[in-house]
């Protein structure tokens, strides 16, 4: 073996979970930071350029959070999985640099909810790969009625208040709060127990 | 409550507080069944799990492959503000954007260079990752000295208390040509259990990690040469062993 290929073994351990990594980056391990950026890195900047709609600003969003990661202690893994806790934060940051205000203590309350002194076990979805986690929840959204679906996308990424969904699609509130709730609740349900 | 739970009018309301539109009602509503039935908490973290999985439904899209190292060198200097910080990007940007017209109009094969940049990054990282190991108080060495035709092979194995993996440190380790591998095994009660193959770089040196949990057991060492085609043979040609 020479060293190009023991740094790639090093770096590309699969079998290191979330937690394991985490921990490893609270002890001042960089390798650690560098296998965290390479599995979620991806996925935030989708979410950061999905909503700010500008690559520069995605980028720059997307060093902020794992810096953030890095030196902060913000997350704790009995409170939910690290991917979570990731695209919580992004979005958070994402919709306050939208909306050019700071509210993203209120999401991070929500997140940070459930606290438990043990880690729950993987799940099948977060065992998967970026490609195949893709895979499904693209097939769970396809499932969704087209209402549910496109709500739930001007909700979750767009940062509409429901009153302002209501009025874009000129519906009764009542009605855009139940699309949003029942298309989270058939999303869980098409997922099935991939998230269990 | 399990009943209780999965009624349409409890999801609901679970939903709603994950998507953060309920009512004034319904929060304190919501606050008031949390409090009598904390197992909420757990449907909360579902929905939320689930929540968070709708960014992967979307479209592909990379970020530019400088990003990761400029978050990586941003990490290695503390000193770095978040402003500094966006200025350090811009700048790298910059030196990247000065680097590549340099390297097409010299005709360098850009992809060598960035493999090289990344290289010498993760080895970097490396020794930073065996700075912070030594720097811990309950880090053990166990050291390995070279025998016979590899009397000149030392090194040191790292493990810290709470950690997943050890660190394996070899130098002036010849070597080996293709099919042909060393061997770390663990000795424990006179039984030898594999551990892990490798083979020293070009400069005779050794740099690996090592799962933890396969030498939690761990006693003495040693390191043999196999063929890397064949089960590993406790008895093949020994090269170092540890004092322990």
């Amino acid at each position: 073996m020479n060293i190009k290929f023991a740094l790639h073994k090093v770096s590309g351990q699969p079998s290191q979970s979330d937690a394991e990594l985490f921990t490893a980056l609270k002890a001042g391990q960089h390798s650690a930071l560098e296998i965290l950026y390479d599995r979620y890195a991806t996925l935030v900047y989708r979410l950061a350029l999905r909503i700010l709609i500008n690559s520069q600003e995605a980028e720059d969003l997307t060093q902020e959070i794992f810096l953030n990661l890095w030196r902060s202690d913000a997350y704790k893994p009995g409170r939910g999985s690290l991917s979570s806790y990731l695209i919580t934060l992004t979005r958070s940051r994402a919709i306050d640099r939208l909306r050019s205000r700071t509210s993203n203590q209120k999401f991070l309350e929500r997140w940070s909810l459930n606290m438990s002194s043990e880690l729950p076990p993987l799940t099948p979805f977060e065992s998967a790969s970026l490609e195949q986690r893709s895979e499904y929840v693209r097939n769970a959204l396809t499932e969704l009625p087209d209402r549910q679906r496109r709500v739930l996308e001007m909700s979750y990424f767009d940062g509409l208040s429901q009153s302002e969904i209501a009025t874009q699609l000129n519906t009764p509130l009542g009605t855009v709060k139940s699309w949003c709730r029942q298309g989270l609740l058939n999303l869980r349900k098409n997922l099935g127990s991939l998230m269990e | 409550m399990t009943e209780h739970l999965h009624s349409q009018e409890l999801q609901e309301l679970i939903a709603g507080y994950v998507l953060g539109d309920l009512s004034s009602t319904e929060a304190e509503n919501f606050r008031q069944l949390l409090a009598v039935y904390p197992e909420i908490a757990d449907e909360v973290n579902r929905l939320q799990e689930v929540l968070a999985a709708i960014p992967y439904g979307l479209a592909d899209s990379e970020p530019s492959p400088n990003l990761k190292l400029a978050i990586l060198e941003s990490a290695l200097h503390p000193t770095y503000g978040p402003t500094v910080t966006k200025k350090y990007s811009s700048h790298l940007r910059i030196w990247g954007g000065i680097a590549a017209l340099f390297t097409i109009a010299l005709g360098i094969d850009n992809y060598t260079v960035r493999h090289k940049l990344a290289t010498y990054q993760a080895t970097i990282l490396k020794q930073r990752d065996v700075i912070a190991m030594l720097q811990q108080p309950n880090t053990q060495l166990v050291s390995l000295k070279g025998m016979d035709g590899f009397s000149n092979a030392s090194g040191n194995l790292l493990m810290t208390a709470g950690q997943t993996e050890a660190v394996l440190l070899l130098q002036n380790l010849p070597s080996l040509p293709q099919g042909k591998s060393y061997q770390l095994w663990s000795v424990l009660n006179e039984q030898k259990v594999a551990l892990e193959k490798f083979n020293s770089n070009q400069q005779e040196k050794v740099f690996i990690k090592i799962p933890l949990s396969a030498a939690k057991n761990l006693n003495q060492l040693m390191i043999t040469i196999e063929f890397s085609s064949s089960p590993s043979n406790p008895n093949a040609q020994m090269v170092m062993s540890s004092n322990l």
